[in-house]
């Protein structure tokens, strides 16, 4: 009933309704019948207990026909049979009480129940989360994550580096001992193999050379086209002064 | 000779590749092969002196170079040189400072034995050289008899048979 007004208060008296009534009544009913109850079993129980006691045990009667001999036996097989029904009734509520249990779920809201009837934050507050965290293995859930995409889409790298002082990061670099662990020699060695210097030389050299024979070469062909047009014109004249070959005669 | 083998050639000189060489520039190879051939000469007088000098040193003097074997050894080595080169890399040296080649017919180099005959040919009758002056395609009197040419042609290596001869 505690809880009850706790919840629902009862109405002042202007809202009493019959049941309510009814119900005070009753209970103030058999409150008053217990208490009669008691006093008049207090009152008799002096002449009560010795009649009591001889009926039950007689003293001429053998203890195994005495009345009380049958009520301790009664009250043994009340007790096995009381185990047995507790043993039945367990069998059955474990059939019983899951179906009905489900039942109940299905046909219930229980995220409205719990949003209406339990405070969160308090329930929330109670719990030991730091004790909780320290049983959560990390590692595995790190193990399960993404984390080179997760730092790709949604971390401003950009923006991280452009924060960072480079001059004072170099700064602190030590430059000796990063040419001292370089092969300077064997890379030297790689990048005159790779830009292949010999034949840079031969070209350079070769060019300037090729410059002297181009233009020897250039010279003489156009000597040679000179010659060729004197001698042409040459031709041309000796041809103008050869006198047509006049036709032969029949 | 396709444009990519041109692309080493200057503008100016790409038009001539392939065609028939004239007087002058042949003649300027002819005295580079000269000088050449007189240079294999005087090292040879000098090898032969120098072998002379290392077996008796004390007796050593410059021979006299006898005009007879000179003429003989000019004749032999300046036309072992011709056919050589002609036959192996289609042109003497002369005619790699001039951008010559000695072609037959097609184009292709010449063989072994039209090599050397138009060495010896050359060496024996050398003013035939100058008929090309007057042959229409530049020919010379070893060119007309032994169907072979002497063409522009810049390009380092032998581009066989793509060098155009005007036969």
């Amino acid at each position: 009933m505690s809880a009850s007004t706790e919840l629902e208060p009862i109405p002042g008296p202007d809202r009493l309704t019959p049941v309510d009534l009814t119900i005070g009544l009753a209970l103030s009913a058999v409150g008053l019948a217990a208490g009669v109850g008691r006093r008049m079993a207090g009152a008799v129980r002096p002449v009560t207990a010795p009649l009591t006691g001889f009926v039950l045990r007689p003293p001429v009667v053998a203890e195994r026909y005495q009345p009380g001999t049958w009520v301790v036996l009664a009250g043994h097989r009340g007790a096995a049979r009381r185990e047995r029904l507790v043993v039945e009734v367990t069998a059955l509520l474990d059939l019983l009480v899951p179906v009905v249990a489900d039942a109940l779920l299905r046909r219930m809201d229980l995220t409205d129940v719990v949003r209406r009837y339990v405070d969160l934050d308090d329930l929330v507050a109670s719990v030991d989360l730091d004790q909780a965290v320290e049983r959560v293995d990390l590692d595995a859930v790190i193990g399960r994550l993404d984390l080179d995409r997760i730092v790709r889409e949604r971390v401003d790298l950009d923006g991280i580096v452009s924060t960072v002082d480079i001059d004072a990061v170099a700064a602190r670099i030590d430059i000796d001992a990063v040419i001292g662990r370089i092969d300077l020699v064997g890379l030297a060695e790689d990048v005159i193999a790779e830009v292949d210097l010999p034949e840079i030389i031969r070209e350079s050299t070769g060019s300037m050379a090729s410059e002297t024979v181009r233009g020897v070469r250039m010279q003489g062909i156009s000597a040679d086209e000179a010659v060729g047009r004197a001698v042409d014109r040459f031709r041309l004249r000796r041809t103008r002064t050869v006198p047509p070959v006049p036709p032969e005669q029949p | 000779m396709t444009d990519h083998d041109l692309s080493h050639i200057p503008r100016e000189a790409r038009a001539f590749q392939g065609r028939p060489a004239g007087i002058v520039s042949r003649l300027i190879a002819n005295t580079v092969d000269a000088a050449v051939v007189g240079g294999i000469l005087l090292a040879a007088y000098l090898g032969v002196n120098g072998l002379l000098f290392f077996l008796d040193p004390r007796s050593f003097q410059f021979r006299e170079p006898i005009p007879l074997l000179t003429l003989t050894s000019a004749f032999v080595v300046a036309g072992l040189y011709l056919g050589i080169c002609w036959a192996l890399v289609a042109r003497t040296y002369g005619c790699h400072v001039m951008g010559l080649r000695v072609v037959g017919r097609h184009g292709r180099r010449l063989r072994v034995v039209v090599a050397m005959a138009r060495a010896a040919f050359c060496v024996v009758f050398p003013i035939g050289l100058f008929w090309c002056v007057i042959n229409p395609r530049s020919r010379s009197v070893q060119d007309i008899v032994l169907r072979t040419s002497v063409v522009y042609d810049w390009m380092p290596h032998p581009t066989e048979p793509a060098a155009k001869v005007s036969e």
